[in-house]
């Protein structure tokens, strides 16, 4: 039985094979919320925010769902960096900000205080932390040797995702998370933040992949071909996939961000931050 | 299996940083203190990375470290074990060296290919393959020709030949190499051709797998891409596994006139070899380049299967030849050459003829031998062929 994907030797067929260690990795993140929210439901009841946040987070776990499993595992695992790179998409910056949306304040700090976590997560949710976190493991992760031996084995695959969704989940939550101490205020910090930390370092490792003479990793240029472009052809397109990132997803969140931002602010000019455990209908009064 | 150079470099940095940080993020490590109540303090204190922020990190660089320890030891791509020596050739560099393969095929246009007439001279990658196969000869071959590509300076000679006549024709040949390069030279032949090619190549005969049900099969076959230098000497040999920049690293020193050694013993290489011609009973004379890496050492004795007897001649200081017990190789270049120190084969067994190949074994001071084939050549031609090359660029 197949946990996770890891690289293979064989050519690329579009036949279907499970990985069982993708559906538990949904399965844990998703029974448990369900369970919270209903729980809530029956006690205090669910506000509307609370249901938005059902479909936010559940989206995230179709984002972890389709990175995880066959065929984008696969062909990211053995065949191609562009699907390697799609693969840390989906999690850092697809998944990450989603599920941290679909948390509702109420339950991740239950969450946070019944695993002790609190203080490693503010932490780890510090700016600079959070940025040199991300940005680490995106650089380790893309280090030649490193990348193939993760990849080389079910166990390093796994840690390679997780890392992934780990360092999104750190360094989305400045900008989005609902615990309001540790959002930044203000939408230019926050838009200031993520575009440094997601969209300008990350450029470095993505400049030297697209640039590479040769191409960097011995899993995708020794990989089975099953299509009309070289390893190397692979490889810049990968790189352009990591530099448009930015432009698809960071950008749009920033112009979001800003949007939500004035409008707030030409709709209640004084009140106090929103955010708190409870706000309730009286608060959209 | 593993990688190389850098591999280990990685390996030994990820070790030591595993082996100190657990201990530093031990006190610090989250949960220590839990928040008191259940609601944290809405405000923070001065943000910046703290100590505990900083033994977070080294946590988490911690672990992934040990998971690519874990990992390295499992890696299941088949990469190979590049640098074989300290000669830090990326091919295996074959010892003793062969000659350039004799052997005669049919090219895609349906001409009959005379393959050492053909390519003599020239720097040739002869591999052995099938145009069905799902993964390997296509990479390497993709991978030789993106590695060619990089080296524009240097004029190479790709030829395949076929281990699966039945279903390669000339013309599938054809249009498979088109999809690599147009220049690359394909060649058939009857079953017993294509034995007797491989044989001449030194390469483990391919042999077909059971067809499937649908008639397809795979022929399983030696992976080597042999390189055959402008020497005529078959000297370098890549197995599957070897990637672009390994690749590009060995045509980098081809195209500045080097050549694998010929032989080596430790850290002496013999970088040329050649013997003069002589008649069956009488003698010969071998001529050898060393370059000694290493400290001074002594060549103790000379053996061979080809005279009864083999003799080191030195020159005293008035050019007179001598008899020298041993051949002393200081550290550096030494070169035996007409006219100075060589090797005399003393009591021919048969007669050596220019074209034919001589074999001597080096017996070294501590211990170590070396094998060294060479070709014989006439007389007039053995100074051209002691003197190094110069660069071709
Ligand atoms: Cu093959």
């Amino acid at each position: 039985m197949t946990w996770w994907c890891s690289t293979v030797e064989w050519p690329w067929t579009w036949e279907w094979r499970p990985y069982v260690g993708a559906w538990l990795l949904v399965l844990v993140m998703t029974v448990p919320y369900l369970r919270s929210m209903r729980r809530r439901a029956k006690t205090v009841g669910l506000t509307d925010r609370d249901k938005r946040a059902i479909v936010w987070y559940l989206l995230g776990i179709v984002a972890i769902w389709v990175a995880s499993d066959w065929p984008v595992a696969a062909l990211s695992a053995s065949y191609l960096l562009t699907m390697h790179t799609a693969q840390f998409i989906l999690y850092g910056m697809l998944a990450a900000p989603l599920l941290l949306i679909g948390m509702p304040e109420w339950m991740i700090r239950r969450f946070l205080e019944r695993t002790r976590l609190y203080r490693a997560y503010r932490m780890a949710a510090n700016v600079f932390v959070a940025a040199i976190v991300y940005n680490g493991v995106l650089i380790l992760t893309h280090v030649p040797n490193l990348l193939d031996g993760l990849r080389a084995s079910q166990l390093g695959s796994f840690v390679l995702d997780i890392a992934w969704l780990i360092a999104g989940l750190i360094v989305w939550t400045p900008v989005v998370s609902t615990i309001s101490e540790l959002r930044l205020r203000g939408a230019i910090a926050r838009c200031t933040f993520l575009f440094l930390a997601t969209g300008v370092i990350p450029m470095i490792p993505a400049a030297l992949i697209t640039f590479s003479p040769e191409p960097s990793y011995a899993t995708y240029e020794l990989a089975p071909r099953s299509w009309d472009f070289t390893a190397l052809e692979d490889q810049q397109l990968a790189g352009a996939v990591m530099k448009v990132t930015g432009i698809f997803i960071t950008f749009p969140v920033i112009a979001y961000i800003f949007i939500q931002a004035s409008l707030a602010e030409s709709r209640h000019v004084g009140t106090r931050d929103e955010g708190g455990s409870a706000p309730g209908p009286a608060a959209a009064a | 299996m593993t990688r190389r150079d850098n591999g280990a470099v990685l390996d030994s940095s990820a070790a030591s940083t595993e082996a100190r940080r657990p201990d530093a993020a031990a006190p610090a490590s989250p949960g220590a203190r839990p928040p008191a109540g259940g609601l944290p303090p809405d405000r923070l204190p001065p943000a910046g990375p703290s100590r505990r922020a900083i033994s977070l990190i080294v946590l988490a660089i911690a672990l992934l470290a040990a998971a690519v320890i874990v990992s390295m030891a499992t890696r299941n791509r088949t990469t190979v074990d590049a640098v074989a020596g300290d000669d830090g050739w990326a091919g295996a560099v074959l010892e003793p060296t062969r000659p350039r393969p004799e052997f005669t095929l049919t090219d895609t246009s349906g001409r009959p290919f005379d393959f050492a007439a053909e390519t003599e001279g020239e720097l040739t990658f002869l591999y052995f393959g099938y145009t069905n196969c799902p993964d390997i000869c296509p990479i390497h071959l993709s991978t030789l020709n993106q590695a060619l590509r990089a080296q524009p300076d240097l004029s190479a000679t790709v030829v395949f030949v076929t281990t699966d006549p039945e279903r390669d024709t000339p013309e599938r040949i054809r249009s498979w190499l088109d999809g690599f390069n147009g220049a690359f030279i394909g060649l058939t032949g009857t079953p017993e051709e294509i034995l007797a090619a491989e044989a001449a190549s030194g390469i483990t005969p391919a042999v077909p797998d059971a067809p499937g049900e649908d008639g397809f099969y795979l022929v399983g076959h030696a992976t080597e891409i042999l390189a055959i230098g402008t020497d005529d000497r078959t000297y370098l040999a890549y197995p599957f596994g070897i990637r672009q920049s390994d690749w590009e690293l060995d045509l980098d020193r081809i195209a500045s006139g080097e050549v694998p050694p010929v032989a080596s013993a430790g850290a002496v290489d013999v970088t040329a070899a050649v013997a003069g011609q002589g008649k069956a009973g009488e003698a010969a004379s071998v001529y050898l380049t060393f370059d000694n890496r290493g400290d001074d050492t002594t060549i103790d004795a000379v053996s061979t299967d080809a005279a009864d007897q083999v003799v080191l001649h030195g020159t005293d200081a008035s050019g007179v030849m001598t008899d020298a017990s041993t051949l002393d190789l200081p550290s550096g270049t030494t070169r035996l050459e007409p006219g100075g120190r060589h090797i005399m084969l003393e009591g021919l067994r048969q007669a050596l003829e220019p074209g034919d190949t001589v074999t001597v074994t080096l017996h070294f001071a501590d211990g170590e031998t070396a094998q060294v084939a060479m070709d014989v050549v006439a007389y007039d031609d053995v100074l051209d062929r002691t003197t190094p090359q110069e660069a071709g660029a």
